[in-house]
């Protein structure tokens, strides 16, 4: 991606050093009786043409149920000195299906009670059957949150179950009790897959008695992690399988369109659903917030953060408990310090407002977690670290600083302010993004919209084959055995020929010296993450984790890495180590990479259009180099010069949806092929972002370039705002402008190696896709083109011919033809 | 997708060129040669390749016992084992007419389920000789009548005696029988790890603490022509694929080798070291 169509994704770091256009002052009083509906009556009054959108949830009242007759009595006894004296209604409902053995999904909104939806029925089974059971988490802070209720309960009744949690920091000499006397077993799927399956004989006495497994947070298993885990569970059911063990499946998740669908996918079998909540809950009410119009020229609107700080003081002022969310960890840095300079100036009171991210050490979260559930604070500003089921007790208040990208996030995290008694208020302020005037404009889409599909491939090839290796590994193969999707004698075949399996007979074994779940990372690339080192004054701290797609862009010897608003300059890459070794610094300025990607059409699966405009969907080689970078200097954003960068070349091969156009059509339509090129820059941009928003998906999960289709050379946006062309080294293409044969292509490709099923649906989608693109460029507010529409541009007057949005437009109404 | 050539291309164009399997020959040959390997497995004619090999007797399917009895006069370097019987040797941690020798050949040191014992030695001390016992596996079929037979030599009050058994032979051992959905024999047995009282009495000084260390250091005995045991899992692998018996009998020699170096070495512990039980493995 050319790096000028990547600054608008990214927090402007000249923001860091500008004033804050809202000095601190004076707070009025909390007025105790003040509840967050009169807020919204009062931000509505004040702030009227700010708010696009505003939708009121009435109040819902409790359903109840009793509790099973079949319970046990100790349990029910434990649930009644817990204060639990009976079921909401779903709860009921969930806790039926589990224990007449039938898997159940539970959907329901965030705090209705879902973890006793399953510990329930796990207790239950342990309590009349001896049945143990195994609870999987996506992340360790979630673990803990949801097994203390368990615990107390536990406690209360003296069940006499015993609860561990195996992970990664459990001592080894814990490690043999727990698999001989664990009646629940905590972990994630990492741990799972790696130290779990691949060592089953030493749990065998409690896969033998497995009666629950519990998969919470299930929305959080989608696209390439949700495929990893749909393959680890095929493992973990086939060796359920050699215990004689067949338990029941027991998942939760957040609001997502199709949690039958995903789940019934992750386990392989039918599952039942629970939709209905039976927990009440008070009124809510949800504005959507655009920030006023400060130039009417360039379509630019005030901040985000800087509406997002005026909802947020009211709100605290009112003495509402608050929540801010922001979608980087620096934004939540800069909105922490300037509510903490309103409200925490006074030294000797204790703070109200806390900052809550991933960078935090445990301690000082769950710390802060206590204090939100206590009450004594008033406000936390988080990254999506919160978004997840951490428990932090109820709130009034829930403000989004930006769209979080997906419709399900933006749901899930306004779902934190509720309360069952009193109502509460979810404010999402739209910053100067794509996807977030998009939605300002088509509020409809969010408020309506079903909430994102969560997709999973667990037949992707590559994938497939890792965990095809490590099932090999964990219990020989025998023929007539099923495996996923494909045709398992092949796979095995092609296995046995790399020299891992031997045949013998009708049975496939592993036979390499050699741990194969240890190269299988669920969470992406088998690749690994970098590390990044501080190195400063001879430390040597890890203070990050970067990712192998972002590490070529952001950590090349020379980079300014920044975390958290301080600058790092990389000293040392060690690609293969995976080690990027930086020290503090004050440099003035920051890098920004320049970087080409080519790519070349393999094979199309299916094509649609004319002869001169084209759609199609298939696969394709990517190649992707980084040849240099720029200095750009905070504050002024002037460019101070460039630094070489030496790093190999990413290669890979996946699908992608691509639109290719024919000179002749170009040329009838443009005056000059430029204007045209200018145009694909455009268009690329928001199908981009029109891409994400249909399919389920981060920005991120795409990659999108512009070229000629066989590799010859890319368009990038030029310091002149200009399209050009250039080759892999950046080496000047102008002349190709002027070929004979001219046919620029806009790629979106997946960006996981081989695809992980992104681009057949996107293709299914091109009509719906073409037209909110082009919808979105044509009733964008601005002149010329900017963020929200076709990408960061230069006026025309700046930049020569015909705006940029023009160009955009017109390429895409070219582009209809290809449906 | 029906076939490997169509599915080799499709993994090639997403991942790159798939990484050499380590063989030279050329694809069809090695499918020959294998093929001709499981022929002589299964050899119906006469014996078995592979017991004639290391010189045993195939008791099972698939299964050669190699058996040799070594007198008690036999040296390890400076050390005979004829010390051992009879009077008790000085030393000696427990009656070693009671103790039970063990050490595997496997498929490598990944450990987990991945990894099979496919030659396992025992040696038990009788009043005049060291007995040896080995059973190795002509494939993995054999497997399940390899465990057999280990669990019919296992007496209820052995004490068995192994260097590293306790982090490796053992778990192996006992991932294997669970395999199966045998129970392991050796469980609850009393286990006297070499490894680190060794190390602990000897180790002072020394490079490592490998088995072949100590033995050239205490017992003053140099091994002629042992085969690395890291080149154990390779050589099964050449005889799985195609049919070589190869270092077999070199792995079996090497395997032997240890069996007798613990026996010797178990006179040079000092009288400090304490058989403990071995914990409960798996039920
Ligand atoms: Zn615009």
């Amino acid at each position: 991606m050319p790096p000028s169509l990547q600054s608008p994704e990214a927090l402007d770091p000249g923001d860091l050093f500008a004033a804050s256009p809202y000095p601190p002052s004076p707070e009025t009083p909390a007025d105790p009786t003040a509840d967050a509906a009169d807020l919204a009556e009062a931000l509505c009054r004040t702030y009227g043409p700010r708010i696009v959108a505003r939708v009121d949830l009435p109040a819902r009242e409790a359903h109840w149920a009793d509790f099973p007759e079949a319970l046990d009595p100790a349990l029910a006894a434990a649930l009644r000195a817990r204060g639990i004296a009976r079921l909401y209604r779903h709860q009921r409902e969930a806790v039926d299906h589990a224990l007449a053995g039938r898997h159940v999904v539970i959907a329901t909104p965030t705090a209705s009670g879902k973890s006793l939806c399953y510990h329930l029925p796990a207790l239950q089974r342990f309590r009349t059957q001896g049945k143990k059971a195994l609870y999987l988490f996506p992340t360790k802070a979630l673990a803990q949150d949801q097994v203390a209720d368990l615990l107390e309960i536990n406690r209360a009744g003296a069940l006499g179950l015993r609860t561990c949690t195996f992970d990664g920091d459990t001592p080894g000499d814990a490690r043999q009790a727990i698999r001989q006397h664990g009646d629940l077993v905590v972990t994630n799927p990492d741990m799972l897959h790696q130290g779990i399956l691949p060592h089953h004989t030493k749990w065998a006495r409690f896969f033998e008695n497995l009666g629950t497994v519990v998969i919470d947070e299930l929305h959080t298993y989608r696209g390439v992690f949700g495929s990893h885990l749909a393959n680890v569970l095929r493992r973990l059911r086939r060796i359920l399988r050699f215990y004689g063990a067949d338990p029941t499946y027991i998942l939760c998740s957040a609001t997502i369109a199709n949690p039958e669908e995903l789940a019934a996918g992750l386990i392989d079998a039918p599952v039942e659903a629970v939709r209905e909540s039976g927990a009440p809950q008070g009124a809510r009410s949800l504005l959507l917030w655009n920030p006023p119009v400060i130039n009417a020229d360039l379509g630019l609107r005030a901040s985000a953060r800087s509406q997002t700080l005026r909802v947020a003081r009211q709100a605290v002022a009112r003495g509402l408990k608050t929540i801010v969310f922001a979608n980087s960890r620096l934004e939540t840095e800069v909105i922490t310090k300037y509510l903490k300079d309103v409200f925490d100036a006074d030294p000797r009171r204790p703070p109200r407002v806390a900052g809550y991210r991933g960078g935090y050490l445990p301690t000082e979260r769950r710390d802060k977690e206590r204090k939100l559930r206590d009450g004594s604070l008033d406000c936390v500003v988080s990254t999506s670290a919160l978004e997840l089921g951490v428990d932090i007790g109820a709130l009034d208040v829930c403000i989004l600083n930006g769209y979080p990208g997906t419709v399900a996030g933006a749901w899930q995290r306004l779902g934190r302010a509720g309360r069952r008694n009193r109502p509460a208020l979810g404010v999402l302020v739209a910053s100067s993004q794509l996807l977030d005037q998009y939605i300002a404009r088509h509020p409809e889409f969010f408020l309506e919209a079903s909430p994102e599909r969560a997709r999973i491939a667990p037949d992707q090839l590559l994938i497939l084959m890792e965990h095809v290796r490590c099932a090999a590994f964990e219990l020989p193969f025998v023929v007539g055995e099923k495996f996923g999707g494909e045709d398992l004698p092949t796979l095995l075949a092609y296995l046995e020929e790399q020299g891992v399996l031997h045949r013998e007979g009708a049975s496939w074994h592993w036979i390499a010296d050699s741990y194969p779940a240890n190269a299988v990372n669920l969470r992406g690339g088998a690749d690994g993450n970098f590390t990044v080192i501080d190195v400063t004054d001879g430390r040597k701290d890890v203070i990050a984790e970067v990712d192998l797609s972002s590490a070529a862009l952001t950590l090349y010897e020379g980079a300014i890495y920044l975390l958290q608003a301080a600058p790092y300059q990389v000293e040392r890459l060690d690609w293969t180590g995976r080690k990027a070794f930086v020290t503090a610094t004050r440099a003035d300025y920051y890098t920004d990479a320049i970087d080409y990607t080519k790519l070349k059409i393999l094979d199309d699966f299916e094509r649609g259009g004319t002869a001169e405009a084209a759609c199609a969907h298939g696969e394709v080689h990517v190649v992707r180099r980084v040849a240099g970078y720029k200095k750009i200097r905070f504050g002024s954003h002037e460019n101070i010069g460039y630094g070489p960068v030496s790093l190999p070349d990413q290669e890979m091969h996946t699908t992608a949806v691509w639109w290719q156009l024919t000179e002749g059509l170009l040329d009838r339509r443009f005056a000059d092929r430029q204007t045209a090129l200018d145009g694909f820059l455009g268009a690329a941009y928001a199908l981009h972002h029109m891409a994400a928003l249909l399919s389920m998906a981060d920005l991120r999960d795409f990659g999108r370039a512009v070229g000629d289709g066989s590799g010859t050379w890319s368009a990038v946006t030029g310091p002149d705002g200009r399209g050009s062309l250039r080759g892999l080294g950046g080496q000047d293409l102008g002349q190709a402008l002027a070929a004979p044969r001219f046919r620029p292509t806009v790629f979106l490709y997946d960006n996981q190696p081989g695809g992980i099923g992104l681009a057949a649906p996107l293709y299914d989608l091109r009509g719906e896709l073409l037209a909110r693109s082009l919808s979105l460029v044509r009733d964008c507010g601005c002149r010329e083109g900017c963020p929200a529409c076709v990408g960061p541009v230069l006026p025309a007057s700046a930049r020569g011919g015909l705006a940029a949005r023009e160009a955009a437009l017109a390429v895409l109404e070219l582009m209809r033809g290809a449906e | 997708m029906t076939d490997l050539a169509a599915l080799r291309e499709r993994l090639a164009r997403r991942h790159g060129p798939p990484p050499p399997s380590g063989r030279a020959l050329g694809e069809l040959a090695v499918r020959i040669e294998r093929l001709r390997g499981r022929a002589m497995v299964r050899g119906p004619a006469g014996r078995p390749p592979l017991a004639g090999a290391l010189a045993g007797v195939e008791t099972a399917p698939g299964l050669v016992l190699v058996e040799r009895a070594y007198p008690l006069w036999h040296r390890v370097g400076r050390v005979p084992l004829a010390g051992l019987p009879g009077v008790r040797a000085e030393g000696f941690p427990a009656d070693p007419l009671r103790c039970l020798f063990l050490d595997t050949e496997t498929t490598g040191l990944a450990g987990g389920t991945g990894t099979v014992a496919w030659m396992v030695g025992l040696g038990r001390l009788g009043t005049d000789a060291f007995g040896l016992r080995q059973w190795v596996m002509a494939g993995f079929a054999a497997e399940a009548a390899l465990l057999g037979a280990l669990a019919a030599e296992v007496r209820r009050d052995d004490v068995l005696v192994s260097f590293n058994g306790k982090s490796y032979d053992l778990p192996l051992l006992a991932t294997r029988f669970r395999m199966h959905g045998m129970p392991d024999p050796f469980a609850g047995l009393p286990h006297l790890d070499l490894r680190h009282p060794l190390r602990r009495r000897h180790g002072a000084g020394l490079p490592d603490g490998r088995l072949k260390t100590l033995e050239e250091a205490v017992l003053g005995h140099r091994r002629e022509r042992d085969l690395p045991g890291a080149e154990a899992p390779a050589a099964w692998l050449a005889w799985l694929r195609d049919g070589r018996v190869g270092l077999l009998p070199e792995v079996a020699r090497h395997n032997r080798a240890d069996l007798l170096a613990m026996a010797a070495l178990c006179q040079c512990l000092g009288d400090t070291e304490k058989i403990t039980p071995a914990t409960a493995r798996l039920a």
